[in-house]
């Protein structure tokens, strides 16, 4: 990386809701969708991101920061990810959305674990009231799929 | 959109492909079948990719378990998981002069010794028939001596693909005989082939990124490429791994790591008083490639996070931390030792685990 500041490329960022992030290129251009509106028209120093709002692009950024650093290790990195994605699911929701709109793929990553581990051996009316999911099938509809596949439904965590 | 707003975010109506990124990595089968019944759009996704066939991970393998008491009227054997200690509310039929030779992509190999291999899927109930592997003799069975009668048994058998996704294009692989040599049958053809290369009894083989792995006593690895319809040229035999001298364990089986690394495990016993033989301890060792195919083994201290399945007929691993209840750095493993009899693989109560962790041994 380059070691005088005043050569250090920077980036401005807009969010939906009008907020301007100013960042070195180098992290932003991990969003593969900021990479491609930059080799495309590098006219505009500034992004446009209307999908994503000012709330998420501050963690976003914290996550970019972070893995630009090639200094940390495989370990710590991990460490760093984990404790990352330990955010209300409504949160997780907004990142999973922003990262595919961004395209920043080992985020998406992390986050949809995330949500699988938050579901691992637990009953479908519990993963509905985490998720706050209407039970939108008839009774005989889903005791049809549940005598199907009977098996596994047995032995999940209690609620 | 919902980005902006605090009012709930609908998880129902993430789009598809991002529940199908959450829906990935959800491994163990149950919990992908609880994720299709929490709403019908999840659903929708769930059976989107079951036809995709894409769910490739590998299960935690159930042990079939023997029919209840000879009186009761149920007859059929139940499965048994060790990780989750239960049994399955699923039940298959097998008859009991069939024996187990192997399961692969979800096809169960029904040897009725001395008559035809018969591979049955017990989820979609569907049969494939097989020739036997040696031609059986004309005088009938009950006049051939045993030494003969041995030359017909199926050690292992095992599938390179499955046969409903790849109906023109599998292959089925099966160790069997005294010598355990080693035959092959692709699919319409209507005899085996038999891998005539020098070898000093074939221990386990494996399907490995279109090849067959296959070693020996002598631990000596060789790939085989089944493709080639000229097996003796040299191309399609090739020597992966030279033995050593130095270490001869009772067993040894070669089994893919969850990373997709190709792994060799040894099996080593000990005899206690009463000539009675059990099981001491293992090693592993991965097979890394050198640029001209061959490679070398290096001693493992440890799994890491994987779990290791071996029997003599079905071994297999997975990554621990997808299925609850399954101990990481350790293996299940039946041990033959134990095993009494052809209908031995029924008994549960011979199952073992060994831990990388402690080297310590347990009967589960």
């Amino acid at each position: 990386m380059a070691t005088t500041t005043t050569e250090t490329k920077m980036l401005t960022l807009c969010t939906s809701d009008k907020q301007q992030f100013q960042i070195e290129e180098t992290i932003a251009l991990q969003a593969v969708t900021i990479r491609n509106m930059v080799e495309d028209e590098c006219a505009s120093n500034v992004i446009p991101l209307p999908n994503v709002n000012s709330k998420i692009m501050i963690q976003i950024i914290e996550y970019l920061k972070k893995h630009v650093d090639s200094s940390v290790s495989k370990e710590d990195m991990e460490k760093f990810d984990s404790a990352f994605v330990e955010k209300k699911l409504s949160e997780i929701f907004d990142i999973i959305l922003a990262a595919n709109y961004l395209n920043i793929k080992n985020l998406l990553d992390i986050c949809c674990q995330r949500v699988a581990d938050v579901m691992k051996n637990k009953s479908p009316e519990w993963v509905r009231r985490t998720f706050n999911i209407v039970n939108d099938f008839t009774a005989e509809e889903e005791a049809k799929i549940r005598k199907e596949h009977e098996w596994a439904f047995e032995g999940v965590d209690e609620d | 959109m919902a980005f902006t707003g605090e009012f709930s975010r609908d998880w129902a109506w993430l789009p598809e492909g991002l529940l199908h990124s959450i829906l990935e990595k959800l491994v163990a089968l149950p919990d992908y079948v609880r994720f299709s019944v929490v709403c019908k759009s999840w659903l929708s996704v769930a059976v989107l990719r079951r036809r995709l066939n894409t769910t490739i991970h590998n299960q935690i393998p159930l042990l079939i378990l023997p029919p209840r008491n000879t009186g009761s009227s149920d007859q059929r054997n139940s499965l048994y998981s060790v990780t989750d200690k239960r049994e399955y509310n699923f039940k298959i039929a097998i008859s009991d002069k069939k024996r187990i030779a192997g399961s692969s992509h979800g096809w169960l190999f029904a040897v009725e010794e001395h008559k035809d291999l018969v591979l049955i899927n017990p989820f979609t109930r569907g049969t494939i028939r097989l020739p036997p592997i040696v031609p059986l003799p004309k005088i009938g069975f009950e006049k051939v001596d045993f030494r003969t009668l041995v030359e017909y048994k199926v050690v292992k058998a095992s599938l390179t693909a499955d046969p409903i996704l790849f109906p023109n294009d599998y292959a089925v692989v099966a160790i069997y005989g005294s010598s355990r040599k080693l035959a092959y049958i692709k699919s319409g053809d209507k005899s085996w082939r038999f891998l005539n290369i020098r070898h000093q009894f074939f221990y386990d083989f494996l399907s490995y990124r279109g090849l067959i792995y296959v070693v020996d006593r002598s631990s000596m690895v060789v790939s085989i490429d089944i493709s080639d319809s000229n097996l003796s040229s040299s191309s399609s035999v090739v020597k992966v791994v030279v033995p050593r001298k130095s270490d001869r364990p009772k067993a040894t089986y070669i089994v893919e790591s969850s990373a997709g690394d190709l792994m060799l495990i040894h099996r080593y016993i000990v005899r206690s008083g009463y000539g009675e033989k059990r099981t001491s301890t293992f090693r592993i060792f991965k097979l890394q490639f050198s640029s001209s195919g061959e490679a070398e083994r290096v001693e493992l201290e440890s799994l890491g996070g994987d779990t290791l399945f071996l029997s003599d007929n079905h071994s297999m691993a997975v990554f621990a931390s997808n299925f609850p209840g399954c101990r990481p750095n350790s293996i299940y493993f039946l041990d033959p030792s134990f095993m009494i009899g052809q209908y031995a693989a029924f008994m549960s109560n011979d199952l073992w685990i060994f831990s990388f962790d402690d080297y310590s041994l347990k009967r589960l």
